[in-house]
């Protein structure tokens, strides 16, 4: 009979409807009330551990001091789960915690362990007795490992157990490791007072790309304000420290135009406080450019050209402007001042790197290399009608991506 | 001509604000806040506005009419679609910085070939969805004006191509927001006053009972502007032009052209394509039986709109003014809000114009019920202003929509299918293929008038839910997708989806007038098939397929969360 | 000689194969989530038709001389999507604020 079919269909599809509601259900309550994680529970439990010996072993960077080494020794301790945990140099318990710990720091390490076993830079020593002269210490077992910078033996780690147990290979291996963790932290110190010698000299290279025009007028006009007004001179000397962070960061190749305008608008700060009101600016980009990606530093010196060939020497100040459009697929920003203008051929030269300008060419060079020969800068107007410096760059380009 | 004015003052704010509205002069103490990039709410509106088309704003509520309760479907899967792009699309997307589909498909596949596929896929929605968009400009005007259908699809035609190739797009997205609350505005508040005039539903058995659509109180007189073609669901005598036509029950009959008169009470012949239903029958919004209420047509279009939205071009570029993955979450949880709040509405003009305004259902004109109703509804001033704030919202829905949809259109063609070196010819190009990506849709839409826009639109929608869904889904979540198994599931879902559609017109039916078979109701809504088959074949194809050596880069690029470079960056 | 272990977001930064090890959890992570938020909103919304479809008696009860049919098909999705959107998003960002504790120095972390 069809029409028991019927009834037949509509019971199954009820079903169907029952079970999709009840699953549909529990998974809005899940997704209200279940906390998602990254890890699982004892990933995160050990992960917590770990995490708390990275924050506390970098102060061992700065060289194995009693100091920084009693910072460490108790995340070593519960990284371990040992019972003491003692760091060493050549021949003193620096710092200790756990069980011992109060009569052991600071005495000689050959009164936990005999000297003879600490001469190996590449031994781990495993003491299944030990004896301290004080009747009172708990400790019974223990593991040394040495502590290594440059294949020199500078100290020791060493741990320990209350309990008679039998040291396994386990243990051994993870003091081992534990004693190269502290070990390249202070290998790190070694190599981070070379890298700051190091970042002197990048930072040398780093201060060509602002101009030192630029520096010496904006400490000027901070130094000019200190006494008439020394709220205000704080706080140009803040946007002045955030500008020059920023331009000394080598190594971000890439940021939103919304970031770059930030960084223009504190420069721009700094130069109103030398020129007031004879310095206007106009800005006047549509929302959809902001996101676009350009290389860091690219669109200040358009501005700063702005601003010394529109303002500067003129008594009667000058207009800049800021323009962002949005061409479809591309983008197109113009930098333009009221000044005395440039002749085709100085344009020609600005952008060969040969005439005046301050990094143009740089910028026109990292456009091309970046999106290719189409896009760049291209410089307009003529004398005595103001300049104009237009950038266009593509919207998108795959793996082009502001950090 | 209080609705003319209105009409023009929408069309010239819209072009006012573009071309002006990223004029303010900003004083270097506002830079910082000029240089922040626009609010999640801001965009959101700005996406909702852009989104929000002739197919809402007209559409819902004409195939409500016409269908009955199964078109409210349609705003559902409009919204649901946003809930798919924000779990699956939106965040890694922005992250990596694509914003049209075929820079996604060269960013993640690095295939160049594919990146003309996507584009062809992107001319083919994009003009799709433009014609209805037309048709909602043609069918405004003609309602505001009395001109002829055509001369709206010119204007409008021409001031969309105009603004977009003159430059148009700049500060798009505060026009774009601004047409979003004109729009809102536009629908909630005729609905409400409406409802409080009229004290509520009126005449519940032609809304929810036995009754067929009768002629009102007062009678009805319908002018028939040529030989129309009817059928007396019940038998009736009616008059035209002083001639009597009498008919028995289920008579067809062509009505010359004049001015048709039908007595209140008698029961109203009904256009072609039009079945006449009881208000229980109208009102049901899934039934049994075949035709748009059926289960499987209900499920086809969820689909197809559920899965399209992230496939339609001018939505995904809107996310680009998002600041980061992050943002472009929040904006869209927020356009869920704005769209949900719109599309309460609709539906309140469906349900009065099928009590006051049944002539529709003669000349079958459902589209024009939003703009016909509220003077039908309440004569006299308020009701002229009310009308005249529809005719405004309506202009808003398809000039927003059609300027995103050129945008896209004339950006893809200059960049990636009409080869050419140079910011400056691009742009050139650019201005070129706006004008033409709005002539072929605008001849379309000429022909394409009896064809109802929310059709036209589900159309769209299913072709993109078969061709760029599966290619953002598996591009974005799988790793082994290749260049060759995304072409074979686009093409696959390309076309076996224009083959349903084909095959659906060919059979005589404009997508409204189903057959009862299952078979007729995926012709319509061809998506419940063709989206798994795409999936299917771009699985199958990658899994043949050696995957491409370099996805780490890309999938980085797409999941990593926010602010996290090398350390070296910060 | 002992290296120092590189911070994982280094190793993200430049897609080793360690850092997409971590990348893949955050990918499945979010998988799953976006999963569980699509099965119950997808359930919600595909029973509804199914439940219009076998209860036809719901058109046929009354609220404010509306059937209730139209009543669930024109309201409640509604703030039932803005609310799984909502959910869902804060999920998605506490998801992501663990990754970055969990790849970033203590600076980056949110608290």
């Amino acid at each position: 009979m069809s029409g028991s079919e019927e009834v037949g269909v509509d019971v199954a599809l009820g079903f169907v409807l029952g079970v999709v509601v009840a699953v549909s259900v529990a998974a809005a309550l899940r997704l209200a009330l279940a906390p998602r994680r990254v890890l699982s529970p004892q990933g995160q439990a050990m992960q917590a551990a770990v995490h708390a010996a990275t924050r506390t072993l970098p102060h061992l960077r700065r060289g194995l001091t009693a100091e920084n080494a009693g910072r460490a020794v108790g995340t070593l301790r519960r990284l371990l789960s040992a019972d003491a945990v003692a760091l060493a140099d050549r021949d003193t318990l620096l710092a200790m915690s756990g069980e011992g710990a109060e009569h052991h720091a600071g005495q000689p390490l050959s009164t936990l362990v005999a000297a003879d076993h600490l001469a190996r830079p590449d031994r781990v020593h495993v003491e299944p007795r030990l004896r301290c002269p004080d009747g009172r210490c708990t400790l019974r077992t223990a593991v040394v490992a040495p502590l290594v910078v440059g294949g020199d033996r500078i100290g020791s780690m060493v741990v320990g157990w209350s309990s008679e147990r039998r040291l396994g290979l386990e243990d051994a291996r993870v003091v081992g490791e534990a004693a190269s963790l502290v070990s390249a932290q202070l290998e790190l110190a070694v190599v981070e007072d070379q890298e700051e010698r190091l970042a002197r000299a990048e930072l040398r290279a780093l201060r060509a790309q602002i101009s030192p025009h630029f520096v010496y007028n904006a400490l000027a006009a901070i130094a000019s304000h200190i006494h008439s007004d020394p709220d205000e001179a704080r706080e140009l000397l803040t946007e002045f420290a955030q500008f020059t962070r920023y331009a000394f960061r080598g190594e971000r190749p890439y940021v939103t135009l919304a970031d770059e305008l930030g960084y223009v608008e504190k420069y721009l700060r700094l130069e109103r406080a030398r020129f007031g009101e004879r310095l206007a600016v106009t800005l006047n980009v549509a929302p959809e450019v902001l996101p676009v990606v350009v290389p860091t530093l690219s669109l200040q010196p358009l501005v700063e050209n702005a601003v010394r060939h529109g303002i500067e020497g003129r008594p009667e100040g000058g207009h800049v402007q800021i323009l962002g459009r949005d061409l479809g697929g591309d983008v197109e920003l113009r930098v333009t001042d009221d000044g005395a203008g440039i002749s085709p051929e100085a344009a020609r030269a600005a952008l060969t790197g040969a005439g005046r300008g301050i990094g143009l060419s740089n910028v026109d060079g990292r456009l091309r290399s970046t999106f290719g020969d189409e896009y760049g800068l291209r410089i307009g107007g003529r004398e005595g009608g103001g300049t104009a410096v237009t950038m266009t760059l593509p919207k998108f380009r795959a793996g082009v991506r502001a950090a | 001509m209080i609705a003319i004015a209105a009409v023009a003052a929408v069309t010239i704010g819209a072009i006012g604000l573009g071309v002006y509205g990223v004029r303010f002069a900003r004083t270097t103490s506002d830079l910082f806040v000029a240089s922040r990039a626009v609010t999640p709410w801001f965009n959101a509106a700005a996406i909702s506005g852009e989104y929000l088309s002739a197919a809402s704003f007209l559409g819902i509520a004409g195939l409500e009419m016409k269908l009955g309760a199964s078109a409210l479907w349609l705003p559902i899967g409009f919204t649901a679609g946003y809930l798919a792009l924000l779990l699956f699309v939106a965040a890694p997307l922005r992250r990596l910085g694509s914003y049209t589909i075929p820079d996604f498909a060269e960013a993640r596949l690095g295939a160049r070939r594919l990146r003309l596929l996507a584009a062809v896929l992107v001319l083919a929605i994009g003009g799709l969805y433009l014609v209805p968009q037309l048709k909602g400009a043609g069918l405004t005007l003609r309602e505001v004006t009395g001109a002829p259908y055509w001369v709206g699809i010119a204007v409008v035609g021409l001031v969309v191509a105009l603004n977009v190739a003159l430059g148009g797009m700049r500060g798009i997205t505060y026009v774009q927001a601004f047409q979003y609350w004109v729009k809102t505005f536009a629908i909630v508040l005729p609905a409400c006053v409406l409802l409080i005039v009229l004290g509520g539903l009126p005449e519940r058995a032609a809304l929810f009972g036995r009754e067929l659509p009768v002629a009102p109180q007062g009678g009805a007189r319908i002018v028939l502007e040529q030989r129309t073609p009817v059928v007396f669901p019940r038998a009736a005598t009616v008059r035209v032009d002083g001639v009597v036509v009498s008919a028995g029950p289920g008579a067809r009959r062509t009505l010359p052209r004049g001015e048709l008169v039908v007595a209140a009470g008698t029961t109203l012949p009904v256009g072609e394509g039009i079945r006449a239903q009881t208000g229980a029958r109208w009102s049901r919004p899934v039934a049994p039986g075949g035709g748009t209420a059926s289960p499987l047509f209900v499920y086809s279009l969820l689909i197809a709109t559920f899965l399209g939205t992230m496939g339609l071009p001018h939505i995904l570029a809107r996310f680009y003014t998002s600041p980061d993955g992050t943002a472009a979450r929040r904006t869209t949880v927020r356009v869920l809000g704005l769209l949900g709040l719109f599309y309460l509405f609709p539906v309140v003009y469906g349900l009065l114009g099928r009590v006051l305004v049944p002539a529709l259902y003669v000349t079958g004109q459902t589209d024009s019920v939003v703009l016909a109703l509220p003077e039908a509804a309440w004569p006299g001033l308020g009701g002229e202003l009310l009308g005249a704030l529809v005719a405004a919202g309506a202009v808003a829905a398809f000039m927003s929509t059609a300027s995103g949809l050129l945008v896209s259109i004339a950006g893809t063609t200059s960049f990636d299918l009409w080869p050419g070196y140079g910011v400056g010819a691009r742009l050139v190009r650019f201005r070129l293929a706006a004008v033409a990506g709005m002539a072929v849709p605008a001849g379309v839409a000429l022909f394409a008038r009896h064809v109802d826009i929310s059709v036209l639109v589900g159309w769209a929608f299913a072709l993109a839910a078969s061709t760029f869904c599966p290619l953002l889904l598996l591009g974005i979540w799988w790793t082994r997708l290749t260049a060759a198994g995304a072409a074979a599931g686009m093409a696959t879902g390309a076309l076996t989806a224009t083959a349903a559609i084909v095959t659906g017109l060919a059979g005589g039916n404009g997508g409204s007038a189903l057959g009862e078979g299952p078979v007729d109701a995926l012709l319509a809504q061809p998506a419940a098939v063709t989206v798994p088959l795409a999936f299917a074949a771009m699985f199958v194809v990658s899994r043949w397929t050696r995957p491409p050596r370099e996805t780490d880069a890309a999938m980085l690029a797409l999941h990593l969360p926010d602010g996290l470079g090398a350390s070296a960056m910060r | 000689m002992p290296r120092p272990l590189r911070p994982a977001r280094d190793e993200l930064a430049e897609a080793t194969s360690h850092g997409v090890l971590y990348l893949r959890r955050l990918r499945r992570a979010q998988l799953s989530l976006s999963l569980l938020a699509v099965t119950a909103f997808g359930g919600l919304l595909g029973a509804l038709p199914l439940a219009l479809y076998l209860l036809p008696g719901l058109s046929r009860i009354d609220l404010l001389g509306v059937p209730l049919a139209l009543w669930l098909v024109c309201v409640p999705l509604f703030p039932l999507f803005v609310g799984l959107a909502i959910a869902y998003e804060r999920r998605a960002e506490a998801l992501e604020r663990a990754f970055r504790a969990l790849v970033g120095p203590d600076d980056d972390a949110e608290p």
